[in-house]
């Protein structure tokens, strides 16, 4: 691979062992009771795998190009905790652009060494990510802000330590609070209660659930940043979870389709493999490796850049995430069939994939809003 | 505390179905086939890096390969070791177990000597068992194998336990000596990502058999290998179905006599 070099690949080789003797033995319990990899966030902290792409000056590595190689392989084995992984750039990107020593000691760091897991509440009932018609709100009261309303589909939810909240500013306000402020809520705050925890379709072990803030009351020195924010400004700050989510799409795609070639090279019709014998399925296999190629030059074309400080790449980062989802669920979907009967079967889990890929496409923003992003840019 | 782990590297053992003799060396043909850290010396450096989390001190890898092998002593260098030396010469090819070990001694002598040589007990690929006691016979030191238990409370004696087909023999050890581990001594930990980043930076020194002093060249390579491969036959591994009828205890007085068969086979 071009973007491969001996440290990357040492990289990739430790990722692999961690992914298969610590991930891949928790994956059936998260299939069956919904557990969050708290364990498995803890040990990659203390192995330093979060802090792979945090800055140098916290501590870490400042590659993204590396972190959205542990994304691709963690999520090879589980697109779940890959996601979970991919989670912490959407909970703590914001908060390190707030600037705010204390905040950042106190939560970032400890986030990037795996001792925190955070969580960023966006969506709400009324109008999934549209600030303007957000309706959780935040009054300054004094040194302190008061939270009122609810968060829908937070990711993390019940699982979190602390919570970055969008919420609308209460009028009266004053420069420089804007019409929207973003603050930092530790889950033990009194006020803030977890509501139902949604039984998805996949990432079983990803927590997402309903937040609920009644006079939920946060010292001012908590506000991250406040902005008269508009929905174009959201889509740019979306870029790094867009990206990082691409690189578990990538994962995914790619563990579902090693699992199935294996099977079809081994798996007989008479005395030949049935990859040998029909044309129509090689032909297939071929089709899914291309998609996934093309998937990874356009990731990694853009890690790179990151990784030079070239942030000019919205627009690329959520192709990623929207193709990425659409190849991902193909792929997935295709195996089922190619494994034929036992694709079906969900002990031999390959369409554990499948219901992933299908969250892929609305966690972490939808790909129909997205799309629309891209569009307007046009 | 000096301490030396002897690395071997060997093909990947998940790679096994894909390896292939050549026919007239009798050797394994590599190509396309992984080479990895033989899984057992992983065991002997995770040993070394919790004595030296203990006792303070060094831990040099040392390994008799092609100079391919720097790749995996880089990796070992990942798990927190502190240097690397590779025994790497054509005329150190072909050696079996006495001859591996013989080179593998004249480079811990080049190093002036450790307190404590670490090596897995056997290797992935060749499982002979043999280079840790011929080791200790080279250097002159005690040596105990197949240990499965190591503890060390003062860095001049440690307390080891010997694993027996019938039971388990527990020796004290005076350094310096040379143990050969098992898997089932400790659970090896993942190097971490700053080992991986520092490991680059590490000392790594290749030495030709010209380097190692008062070098026994009858000892060394093909010459030194008492030891010749003298034919091989292929297994072939294949499934079979057979239905095996009766009441219970006969079909089980037949299955344990099939799967006898196979293990006189």
């Amino acid at each position: 691979m071009w973007y491969m070099n001996e440290e990357r690949e040492q990289l990739v080789k430790m990722i692999k062992d961690f992914a298969e003797s610590e991930i891949r033995p928790f994956v059936k319990t998260m299939e069956e009771t919904d557990a969050f990899p708290h364990e498995i966030i803890r040990k990659a902290g203390e192995l330093g795998l979060i802090a792979l792409w945090f800055p140098e000056q916290l501590g870490g590595m400042g590659k993204w190009l590396e972190y959205g190689l542990f994304l691709e392989e963690v999520s090879k084995v589980s697109n779940c905790v890959g996601n979970c992984f991919a989670s912490i750039p959407a909970g703590t990107s914001l908060l390190l652009s707030c600037g705010k020593p204390d905040l950042i000691g106190q939560y970032v760091v400890p986030t990037m060494m795996g001792q925190m897991v955070p969580a960023s509440a966006q969506s709400e009932p009324v109008g999934g990510t549209r600030i303007q018609d957000f309706t959780c709100t935040a009054a300054i009261e004094g040194d302190e802000l008061v939270i009122n309303g609810g968060k829908i589909f937070c990711t993390n939810a019940g699982q979190a330590d602390y919570y970055t909240v969008n919420c609308k500013t209460k009028a009266p306000y004053s420069a420089p609070f804007g019409s929207s402020c973003l603050i930092l809520v530790p889950a033990n705050t009194p006020g803030l209660k977890i509501g139902h925890i949604e039984n998805k379709v996949g990432w079983h072990g990803s927590s997402t659930g309903q937040l609920y803030f009644q006079d939920c009351r946060v010292p001012m020195s908590n506000l991250m940043m406040t902005m008269d924010m508009d929905e174009s400004m959201t889509a740019a700050g979306a870029f790094g979870p867009a990206i990082t989510t691409a690189c578990c799409m990538l994962g995914g795609a790619e563990g579902v389709y090693e699992k199935t070639l294996a099977y079809c090279k081994e798996r007989k019709h008479g005395d030949t493999p049935i990859f040998q014998k029909y044309q129509a399925m090689r032909h297939t296999f071929a089709e899914l490796k291309m998609e996934i190629e093309m998937l990874r030059s356009l990731i990694f074309g853009v890690l790179e850049d990151l990784d030079k400080g070239d942030y000019n790449i919205s627009e690329r980062a959520l192709t990623a995430k929207v193709k990425g989802s659409r190849i991902f669920e193909h792929v997935a979907s295709e195996c089922i069939v190619l494994m034929g009967g036992n694709g079906t079967i969900v002990e031999n889990d390959i369409e554990r994939y499948y219901r992933d890929a299908k969250v892929t496409a609305i966690g972490g923003m939808s790909i129909y809003h997205l799309t629309d992003v891209v569009a307007s840019q046009l | 505390m000096k301490i030396a782990v002897c690395l071997k590297v060997a093909p990947n053992p998940d790679q096994y179905n894909l390896i292939k003799l050549d026919p007239e060396t009798k050797t394994l043909i590599r190509e396309g086939i992984d080479s990895v850290i033989s899984s057992t010396d992983l065991h002997a450096i995770e040993l070394a890096l919790q004595l030296k989390a203990k006792f303070g001190g060094t831990i040099s890898l040392i390994s008799m390969g092609p100079p391919s092998n720097a790749k995996q002593l880089r990796e070992g260098l990942s798990y927190g070791c502190d240097e690397a030396f590779l025994l790497s010469d054509r005329k150190l090819g072909g050696a079996d177990a006495l001859a591996t070990s013989y080179t593998l001694y004249k480079g811990i002598e080049k190093n002036g000597g450790y307190d404590l040589v670490l090596l897995g007990n056997a290797s992935d690929d060749g499982s002979t068992a043999h280079v840790p006691s011929q080791l200790g016979q080279w250097l002159g030191l005690p040596h105990v194998t197949d240990v499965l238990a190591f503890e060390m409370d003062t860095p001049d004696c440690a307390s080891v336990k010997k694993e027996l087909d019938n039971g388990v023999n527990e020796y004290k050890v005076k350094l310096p000596a040379v143990i050969g581990v098992t898997k089932r001594l400790n659970k090896v930990r993942h190097p971490s990502v700053m080992g991986i980043f520092q490991a680059k930076n590490k000392p790594l020194t290749v030495l030709s058999a010209a380097d190692l002093d008062s070098l026994d060249e009858k000892c060394i390579g093909l010459a030194g290998s008492p030891t010749q491969a003298a034919g091989y036959r292929d297994v072939a591994f294949g499934r079979d179905c057979v239905e095996i009828e009766g009441k219970d205890v006969e079909k089980a007085a037949q299955l344990a006599k099939i799967l006898s068969s196979y293990i006189k086979a």
